[in-house]
């Protein structure tokens, strides 16, 4: 297999050069997307782990919510280092997964989906609310600190300096680690025994749970770890942005985070990936016409749906597909098959 | 709690519900007939908002025909929607439902485009209030309510008097048969998309003298609608009355003693519950 040893040498190569990208430029503005791009990956590639277990969640972004607050609140109100904060993010986020996921995830399809939407509304009043002052209500939190400095034998990794004269380098390799490690467990979990059983559940539950398979467990499960990296995301987002009110993280981006998981493909771990990557760069590139944005997202989305069902990851099959049914064609016709 | 204020809470609560049952009665319409859960069902909600605003505000129009004009036009975009998004993806409801999901982006994103992103007022039709024993009724909402209440009492007997409705009622039922008996299938769910969303834009256009209007204006509601359909029974009728008016007593109610987010938290709340305890809920049936 050729393929495989391709992707073995490309992608030590990528991530070498992923890890380069502070010395290559110190412009902020292409470091800000770029961190962007890293977190929306992570909240795509969790959305997809949902999704191949056959539940379509649309209140992903609230567990991003709810990590953000978490950890905000973690380190503003109870004084805990930032580093310890951002892992019980996940945690939290990951409980919160499990306690909703139990009585919830028996349910299917679309009933499932509206589930969520208004989970994810309830959990945005809940922050609204501003129960004992601390959630700062619409205003939202201001002023969140940045994570706190790590001293590693005798250097200082200050978040506020910047590295390599990027203001923003560190916070870029928050990021980025964030999302290879996102991506590294989900692949595994794609490879796994495990993996293939939330495709079988998606597939057909009942036969699933026929060969003795406990389907439930399976379904929180996934929906726990996607939601683990959702709050992970939030929590490093909130500090990175220092400000974090109820409309940080809404059904919009729910809505966006199925954009980049269906456009890209859910087939495969990339197509969420390639998704992330195409829209969260599509608004940068359209910042002459960025009215034009929303329209053209949807647009893309809507074309997906109705002709590309495996999003952009399918293409080149669908494509080599099409050429072979010609040439098979061609050849019957000449009296070659 | 004294009567005064116990009956003028009862009296908004039936002001908001009939206004909730009106949106949540196309949602439920568009869900029996085709399996589709239409998240844009708002943004059609929005687009009779903006017709009535054009036609009546703008053009001069009078009022009641510049609300026929409007569900009218809104029912014919829904119709070429239903056309090509909706019926290529009939036998995949979750594909329909994320296109449901990128046509609340779209027609959001056309409508911020197209009609801008200020607040846009129009004007009150009637004004005035009716004090009956100390409970007070606007006569606007009096007249909001009695034209919803009209419209309900009309697709009643529309589904239970004319041949088309009968023919939707048993798409709705067993889509097969209904193809067996020379129904058109196409055809009739293409007309009860329409419907449903011109009561969506007719329940928009009503609510535009009461409330502003923006590209927005849709998401709220909707989300309404989905508690009423939930708690009525998804693609039941009288579900979604009874969950209607039910919904705007207790948001009403909830509003008045425990604050509009307290009281929005309560209807999510029963919507999750709802899922949970009865999916079929109070009147559906599997």
């Amino acid at each position: 297999m050729n393929k495989a040893i391709a992707i073995r040498l490309l992608l030590p190569a990528l991530i070498v050069v992923l890890a380069l990208v502070p010395i290559i430029t110190d412009d902020p503005y292409y470091t800000h997307i770029l961190i962007m791009i890293c977190l929306s990956i992570v909240f795509a590639v969790g959305l997809r782990m949902i999704l191949t277990t056959g539940q379509l969640s649309i209140g992903h972004a609230a567990f991003g919510a709810i990590g953000a607050y978490t950890c905000t609140l973690l380190v503003m109100k109870a004084d805990f280092n930032f580093w310890l904060a951002l892992p019980l993010a996940g945690v939290v986020a990951a409980i919160v997964a499990v306690l909703v996921g139990y009585p919830t995830l028996r349910i299917k399809g679309a009933y499932f989906a509206i589930l969520t939407f208004a989970l994810g509304e309830l959990i945005r009043l809940v922050f609204v609310a501003n129960w004992g002052g601390l959630t700062g209500g619409n205003v939202g939190i201001m002023g969140i600190p940045a994570p706190s400095a790590i001293h590693i034998g005798g250097r200082v990794l200050d978040f506020d300096a910047g590295v390599f004269g990027n203001i923003r380098g560190y916070y870029y390799y928050l990021a980025l680690l964030l999302m290879l490690i996102a991506v590294w467990v989900m692949h595994r979990f794609d490879r796994s025994r495990v993996g293939m059983t939330f495709r079988a559940i998606a597939q057909a539950d009942l036969l699933a749970e026929c060969v003795g398979i406990n389907i439930m467990r399976y379904k929180v499960l996934a929906f726990a770890v996607a939601c683990f990296f959702a709050g992970l995301a939030g929590g490093m987002l909130s500090s990175y942005i220092h400000y974090l009110s109820p409309v940080s993280l809404t059904f919009h981006d729910s809505i966006y985070f199925i954009m980049f998981a269906v456009v890209g493909g859910v087939g495969t771990i990339s197509g969420p990936i390639i998704g992330a990557l195409l829209f969260t760069a599509l608004p940068e590139a359209l910042r002459g016409a960025k009215q034009w944005e929303p329209i053209i997202a949807a647009s893309l989305l809507l074309l997906a749906v109705l002709f590309l069902p495996g999003g952009l990851v399918s293409l080149p099959q669908r494509i080599k597909a099409r050429f072979e049914a010609i040439r098979g064609k061609e050849a019957i016709e000449h009296g070659v098959a | 709690m004294d009567a005064t204020l116990f009956f003028q809470t009862l009296v908004n609560g039936l002001q908001l519900g009939v206004v909730f049952v009106l949106i949540a009665l196309g949602l439920t319409l568009v869900f029996s007939i085709m399996h589709i859960i239409n998240f844009a069902h708002g943004e059609f909600y929005m687009l009779g908002g903006y017709a009535l605003f054009y036609f009546f505000a703008q053009f001069g129009v009078n009022y009641f025909v510049a609300i026929v004009i409007s569900m009218l036009l809104v029912g014919l975009i829904a119709v070429l929607i239903e056309r090509g998004v909706f019926r290529p993806l009939r036998d995949f409801p979750l594909r329909a439902l994320v296109a449901s999901l990128a046509l609340v982006m779209l027609l959001q994103g056309a409508g911020l485009l197209g009609f801008g992103p200020e607040d846009r007022g129009v004007p009150a039709v009637v004004t005035g209030t009716l004090a009956l024993g100390g409970t007070i009724f606007a006569k606007e909402r009096l007249m909001v309510m009695g034209i919803a209440g009209l419209l309900v009492v009309l697709l009643y007997l529309f589904l239970h008097r004319m041949k088309l409705g009968w023919a939707m009622r048993a798409v709705a039922q067993e889509k097969e048969a209904a193809a067996l008996q020379g129904i058109s299938v196409n055809r009739t769910s293409a007309i009860a998309f329409g419907l449903g969303c011109a009561l969506a834009a007719g329940a928009g256009a009503l609510a535009a003298p009461m409330f502003y209007i923006h590209p927005f204006m849709g998401s709220m509601p909707v989300m309404k609608a989905f508690v009423v359909i939930i708690l009525g029974g998804l693609g039941s009728i009288p579900g979604a009355v009874a969950g209607g008016l039910i919904l705007g007593l207790v948001e009403s109610f909830g509003t008045t003693f425990a604050g509009g987010v307290v009281s929005s938290m309560l209807s999510f709340l029963i919507l999750i519950l709802v899922l949970i305890i009865r999916p079929t809920g109070l009147f559906g049936h599997e």
